[in-house]
């Protein structure tokens, strides 16, 4: 029998995503303020429409939805796909007001990439967009990749009892410090030393390259904001092609590589053992992985000749790779090079790669490479089993920071979830190819929404097919948060309709 | 004396007719090399018509070709010398004698690597407050430039102003200053209802 959902636990979902909100509309005041300082008053007033909106949602939610109750597990998860969802309403109203998106839809759409830290764009025009516009794409990439919650976490929720549900409900199973907020808070300590310095060295890369002084600063800020959450909203339309600059390259690929490693690892190297990096096995997983796809793609493109010498097959090669493993989607080729130039063996490398992953717990999407280093450390110890005789017992472990037993119930999960991000990736595939998309094409950009990487081959522009984008946004949201909050907002929504 | 006079001046005469006859001897031998010499001429004239528009007819012949033929098919354009045409965005980046300048079209944008001269006329790159200049960028096109890594360019031979850009204004909507002021003060009346409802309940 299915339970009705009663008037309370709506008053808790409500009265949490009317928090969360208003914390959304008080981060819309730093693109304000850059609109204000850089003298953009049009930007300036969009912002303050929008400002004013997310502000009266959350207060009249908060008013409507008083309640002094605290979040139960299956609230927490309901906050968390409602709050996305809103954020994207909501996050979507300065740009849509800025008339560089082809209608709210589009403005909807690059609103979850960014806070999915996807990096799919239908933006028009976007070399003449303002800097307090381009300033909340890049912010909602930052928050994003935080996660959304960890801003409510450490500022708007105040027991840790009521933060778990929300913090898991997210994506991240690994509490890093014994206290969900204590974690939240040394994310955000991370996130920020990371920030500042790839700003610094980004901006004097940039500057040393022939950029002014300021613009520089804001596009090393943008860039490093993306790129540690492996985001991949740019500010110019040709991506990291715009610099031309192979330094500026180098910085963006060690920001991604930092990026997509586990928050519990750099918690590890913080804490001085840096022998963690060599053990641990996502981080072997990952090399191994990123050696074999590196090695299929650069065998592809040295056959078919597309790119003369080593230099240009690691800047073109090896940059698109690491952008695409690490779930960044930052481009150092044009979007029709991938459909034109590029043979299908190298495609195919790349949507291996953006499909697999990077670290869990980490600002990187798609199946993540714990899960499938897990899943072929069991396929390992199978093999094993059948070549030892019956009565031998194979007690199989794997190094994350600590040792772990591999058991019957962490495959399980691990295979689910992976099975899920198949059907998720075999779904964008087939409605492209059903709206008449090549196969190759279809998967890797429906593979590039469900893993949040953000790499096209093309197929998205604003151009496209409503149906596509419509599934597009939910890959995103539901690669984003690994369908659990998904499933159970979903479910609460049977309940309600159907429920007793 | 007088016969001696008059015989010198029959000398003088006949030695000036046959100077004349001479003269007329050798002008009829620079006769036949006149219309040579126009010919040479002509010729010379024609090869310095050719050397200083050359550049000029090459322009003409290099096709204009857009961002999105270029990336589509860029094996058939590579080395090749090609006419692009689109507004200069963003930031000019200059790196000593060189420059890298990003033009865009409708389609797509491309680097353009020049010499530092040849930006000369540029003057206005587009961005949020700017409408670039529009140019039209004479150069080999790389698909995958040995020089830069790959990157897909153009290296420019010669790039002339089409058009000046101009500043893009940005006029506030009447409709959204209301909006924004109604906003604003709603928020204030919520505000002040939830510190109320929190204190008393």
């Amino acid at each position: 029998m299915i339970l009705r959902p009663q008037l309370q636990d709506i008053k808790v979902i409500g009265q949490y995503s009317g928090r969360i909100i208003l914390g959304l509309g008080l981060s819309m005041l730093i693109p304000l303020l850059v609109a204000v300082c850089f003298g953009e008053t049009a930007a300036a007033l969009d912002f303050i429409i929008s400002v004013s909106i997310c502000l009266i949602m959350g207060l009249a939610l908060m008013i409507l939805c008083f309640t002094r109750k605290e979040l139960r597990w299956n609230h927490g998860m309901i906050v968390v796909s409602l709050s996305w969802l809103l954020a994207m309403f909501l996050g979507a109203v300065p740009l849509y007001l800025s008339r560089h998106w082809g209608g709210y839809l589009d403005a909807c759409f690059d609103a979850m990439s960014g806070f999915a830290t996807t990096g799919l764009a239908l933006v028009q025009d976007l070399d003449h967009l303002s800097c307090a516009h381009n300033m909340w794409r890049h912010l909602m990439m930052y928050i994003g990749g935080q996660g959304i919650m960890i801003v409510a976490l450490t500022l708007l929720v105040r027991g840790a009892g009521s933060a778990l549900p929300i913090y898991v409900g997210e994506a991240r199973e690994e509490k890093i410090l014994p206290n969900v907020v204590q974690t939240a808070r040394f994310i955000w300590l991370v996130s920020l030393v990371y920030l500042l310095m790839g700003t610094l060295a980004l901006s004097f890369s940039a500057a040393s390259g022939g950029m002014p002084g300021l613009k520089s600063l804001l596009h090393g800020l943008w860039v490093a904001m993306a790129a540690w959450d492996t985001g991949g909203f740019a500010p110019q339309s040709q991506s990291i092609l715009y610099y031309h600059n192979f330094t500026f390259e180098l910085i963006t690929i060690s920001l991604m590589l930092l990026g997509s490693l586990n928050f519990s690892l750099h918690y590890a190297l913080w804490a001085g053992k840096r022998k963690e990096i060599f053990r641990n096995i996502e981080t072997v997983s990952f090399s191994i992985s990123v050696a074999l796809l590196f090695g299929l793609s650069a065998w592809g493109l040295s056959r078919e000749g597309v790119y003369p010498g080593a230099v240009s097959l690691f800047r073109k090669g090896f940059y698109q790779l690491i952008s695409a493993h690490t779930g960044t989607g930052y481009m150092t080729i044009s979007a029709y090079q991938f459909a034109h130039n590029w043979p299908t063996l190298s495609l195919l490398s790349i949507t291996l790669a953006m499909a697999v992953g990077a670290g869990a717990c980490s600002t990187a999407g798609g199946i993540k490479i714990l899960r499938v280093g897990m899943i072929f450390r069991a396929l390992l110890s199978d093999i094993k089993k059948t070549m030892l005789p019956r009565s031998a017992v194979l007690i199989d472990k794997m190094h994350h920071i600590k040792d772990i037993v591999l058991n019957e119930k962490l495959i399980r999960q691990a295979a689910l979830i992976t099975l899920t991000y198949i059907f998720l990736y075999l779904l964008g595939t087939l409605v492209g190819v059903s709206l008449g998309y090549p196969l190759k094409l279809a998967l890797f950009e429906s593979v590039s929404a469900g893993a949040n990487v953000g790499l096209s081959c093309g197929i998205t522009s604003p151009a496209m097919p409503v149906l596509l984008k419509i599934t597009y946004i939910f890959q995103m949201w539901a690669g984003r948060l690994e369908f659990v909050s998904v499933f159970a907002l979903l479910g609460t929504i049977v309940a309600l309709v159907r429920g007793k | 004396m007088i016969a001696y006079s008059v015989e010198r001046i029959a000398d003088s005469k006949k030695s000036s007719l046959r100077a004349e006859q001479s003269e007329a001897k050798q002008s009829r031998f620079w006769d036949c090399f006149v219309p040579l010499r126009g010919g040479f001429a002509l010729a010379v004239l024609l090869a310095m018509t050719c050397f200083f528009l050359m550049p000029l007819l090459n322009a003409q012949a290099a096709p204009i070709v857009s961002a999105q033929e270029l990336l589509e098919n860029a094996e058939k354009y590579d080395g090749k010398i090609i006419s692009f045409k689109g507004e200069v965005i963003g930031d000019i980046m200059i790196r000593g004698e060189w420059a890298w300048v990003n033009v865009r079209d409708e389609a797509g944008a491309i680097g353009v690597f020049c010499p530092k001269e040849l930006l000369g006329e540029i003057e206005e790159q587009g961005d949020y407050r700017h409408k670039g200049d529009l140019i039209s960028v004479r150069g080999i096109f790389h698909r995958a430039c040995p020089q830069h890594g790959g990157d897909t360019d153009i290296h420019a031979e010669k790039i002339t102003l089409i058009q000046k850009g101009e500043v893009i204004s940005h006029p506030l909507d009447p409709q959204k200053v209301k909006a924004s002021v109604i906003l604003a003060a709603l928020v204030c009346v919520l505000g002040i209802l939830y510190l109320i409802i929190r204190k008393f309940r």
